[in-house]
């Protein structure tokens, strides 16, 4: 079942919060908002919730419109940031309650929420208190909740945010296995690229209200359509075109050789070993730049390094802003 | 901090610990300065009159105290909420603080005494007197002890649930409960147990106050009235004392029992954090 979104505003007062957002996620996807704080990502994910009315526009869930529907009434998972487990249930009675408020049988609300667990890897969870569980566990505890509900979509707000960072890139995997498993259309908000690229099957860009740009990973990594749009998946150079500008990601450079074609000279500020390259960062151009390079070994403050970009990214090309079309 | 700490240690001394001391030795004085002795409490705790007394305040106080903290559950939600007049709401509990026990049986009498508000329009709008003295009966007082506990109670009360998680409640709307669901499932588990200090905190409150009961008391003998009657009326200071001393000793009684009724419960109250949270 496909969600949409048509001529979606949100404004508090004069302050517009969503600019006019047409999106479609796709039944079996999932779809990661992306964008910096402020960008309305959480107001959208509340929109289509029903957590928040928006200003005008349109929500459809299939083909019926939820616009108005009360959010107890849309059938909608969702994954708050901080999970909101009940703090005075156990893991099954968070589970369960979606079912409960339902009326349904106390076996029969037992039976499912022992069958989500099993599906979360939490069998034999069921008694434990929920503040006596880790980040991951409460995560997984937050979502086996959501689905007792039976949702037509999931919704998931900043679901690795409250984790540590090296805990953070293992329950990224799982969390992933997990949505495939589950085949729903999912629509997850964050404001790491790294959790975009893994989760998603499509991310859409938030910046300052506004839907900026669309598509797989890869495309708006590789093909952003504009410089605020290459600045939200990391560190972007400026290439100058004909037709415009374009742009490179820091991988994309390599220290030129003699006789070797010279796209900048970068005056090194700073360097940092990653252990498989030099993260290298200064100027050239009148602009910041970062290289990831790594057949380099003199990188001391003030050298100038000769830089070209990868042959694999040099072929000219295209009218169109690109990535590395230059 | 020793200066600090040797102040607050100079304040409750002068004003808690010294004048209970001294009540507790003037309870045990005989009259007219005589030897130590347990006649007053002997004399109080052996007299159906003062036990029926103690045992209808203790009642009395904790059922209204138990009703004003079910009363003031929306109007404190009113103002947790911070919905529109609740600023309004807030500054008349606030004002509540500012009458005495006096004035709001002064008040009651004005609503429900023989001339009261409700018993002219009763007998303008019905020809009846139904209502004409309502405010002397048990309900009456009830009504006087009830004005002032609820709002004090809401203020309370509000701090409370302005503590609860409101994505608790979101998630619950989200799961399909309904509003009186959300409620009961989600916000009267979370403020259970600061529903029971606001209870206990009231009745503590009414048991100590008489100024309605000495207006409109006249189906009960409220203790603290007699305890006021006993010191200024008939000069029986020691007795007075004795009364003060056994009032205390019931307040905490009850506080403790109604601690570990509920305590055993395993109510618990937390404000879920969203600070991070490591493995």
């Amino acid at each position: 079942m496909d969600i949409k979104l048509l001529g979606v505003t949100k404004s508090y007062g004069s302050n517009a919060v969503l600019v006019s957002t047409d999106l479609i996620f796709k039944a079996g996807e999932v779809t990661s908002l992306l964008g910096p704080s402020g960008s309305g990502k959480t107001t959208l994910l509340n929109i289509i919730a029903g957590l928040t009315q928006p200003s005008s526009g349109r929500v459809f869930i299939g083909d019926k419109d939820v616009t108005a529907l009360p959010v107890e009434e849309r059938k909608v998972g969702y994954v708050f940031q901080s999970h909101a487990l009940f703090p005075h249930l156990n893991v099954a009675s968070n589970v369960e309650f979606s079912l409960r408020v339902q009326g349904i049988s106390k076996q029969l609300r037992r039976q499912k929420a022992q069958e989500l667990l099993k599906l979360v890897d939490l069998t034999g969870f069921e008694d434990r208190p929920v503040d006596t569980l880790s980040g991951g566990q409460r995560q997984r505890v937050a979502i086996a909740r959501a689905l007792a509900a039976e949702p037509s979509i999931l919704l998931l707000d900043e679901p690795l945010s409250a984790l540590d960072p090296e805990l953070r890139s293992r329950i990224r995997m799982d969390l992933k296995l997990l949505l495939d498993r589950l085949g729903l259309p999912t629509v997850l908000v964050t404001h790491d690229r790294e959790d975009a690229f893994a989760l998603s099957h499509r991310i859409a860009l938030l910046h300052q209200g506004s839907v900026i740009q669309q598509g797989t990973p890869e495309e708006v990594y590789r093909q952003p359509v504009s410089e605020a749009a290459a600045r939200l998946l990391g560190p972007a150079i400026t290439l100058p075109h004909t037709s415009g500008y374009s742009f490179c990601r820091p991988e994309d450079l390599l220290l030129a050789k003699p006789g070797d074609p010279v796209l900048f000279e970068m005056v090194v500020e700073r360097a940092i070993f990653h252990g498989a390259y030099w993260r290298v960062s200064g100027h050239a151009q009148g602009q910041q730049m970062q290289a990831d390079l790594v057949d380099v070994s003199d990188v001391s403050p003030g050298k100038r390094l000769p830089l070209k970009l990868k042959a694999s990214q040099a072929q000219s090309n295209p009218s169109r802003l690109a990535v590395c079309t230059a | 901090m020793p200066s600090i700490l040797l102040a607050l240690a100079l304040v409750i001394g002068g004003a808690i610990v010294l004048p209970v001391a001294f009540l507790v030795a003037e309870s045990f004085q005989s009259p007219g300065g005589g030897p130590t002795t347990w006649a007053h409490y002997l004399e109080v705790l052996s007299s159906k009159y003062y036990l029926g007394s103690l045992g209808a305040t203790l009642l009395f106080c904790s059922a209204t105290a138990a009703l004003a903290t079910l009363l003031a559950i929306p109007g404190a939600q009113w103002m947790a909420k911070r919905r529109s007049g609740s600023s309004l709401l807030r500054m008349l509990c606030q004002a509540n603080f500012a009458f005495s026990g006096v004035v709001y049986g002064m008040l009651v009498v004005t609503l429900l005494g023989n001339a009261g508000v409700v018993s002219l329009l009763e007998a303008w709008a019905f020809g009846t007197d139904f209502s004409r003295g309502y405010v002397y009966t048990t309900g009456g007082l009830a009504i006087g002890y009830l004005g002032f506990q609820t709002p004090r109670a809401a203020l309370l009360l509000a701090q409370a649930l302005e503590r609860v998680d409101p994505q608790l409640l979101a998630a619950a709307r989200v799961l399909g409960a309904t509003r009186a669901q959300r409620f009961l499932l989600v916000t009267l588990p979370q403020i259970a147990r600061p529903l029971l200090v606001t209870f206990l905190a009231i009745a503590m409150m009414s048991m100590a106050s008489f100024g309605t009961a000495l207006l409109v008391a006249r189906t009960i003998d409220i203790f603290p009235l007699l305890i006021y009657r006993e010191f200024t009326g008939f000069g029986e200071i020691n007795r007075a004392a004795a009364m003060g001393v056994i009032l205390a000793i019931c307040c905490v009684a009850l506080e403790v029992m109604a601690r570990r009724a509920t305590g055993s419960s395993h109510v618990r109250t937390r404000i879920v954090k969203s600070s991070r949270i490591s493995n």
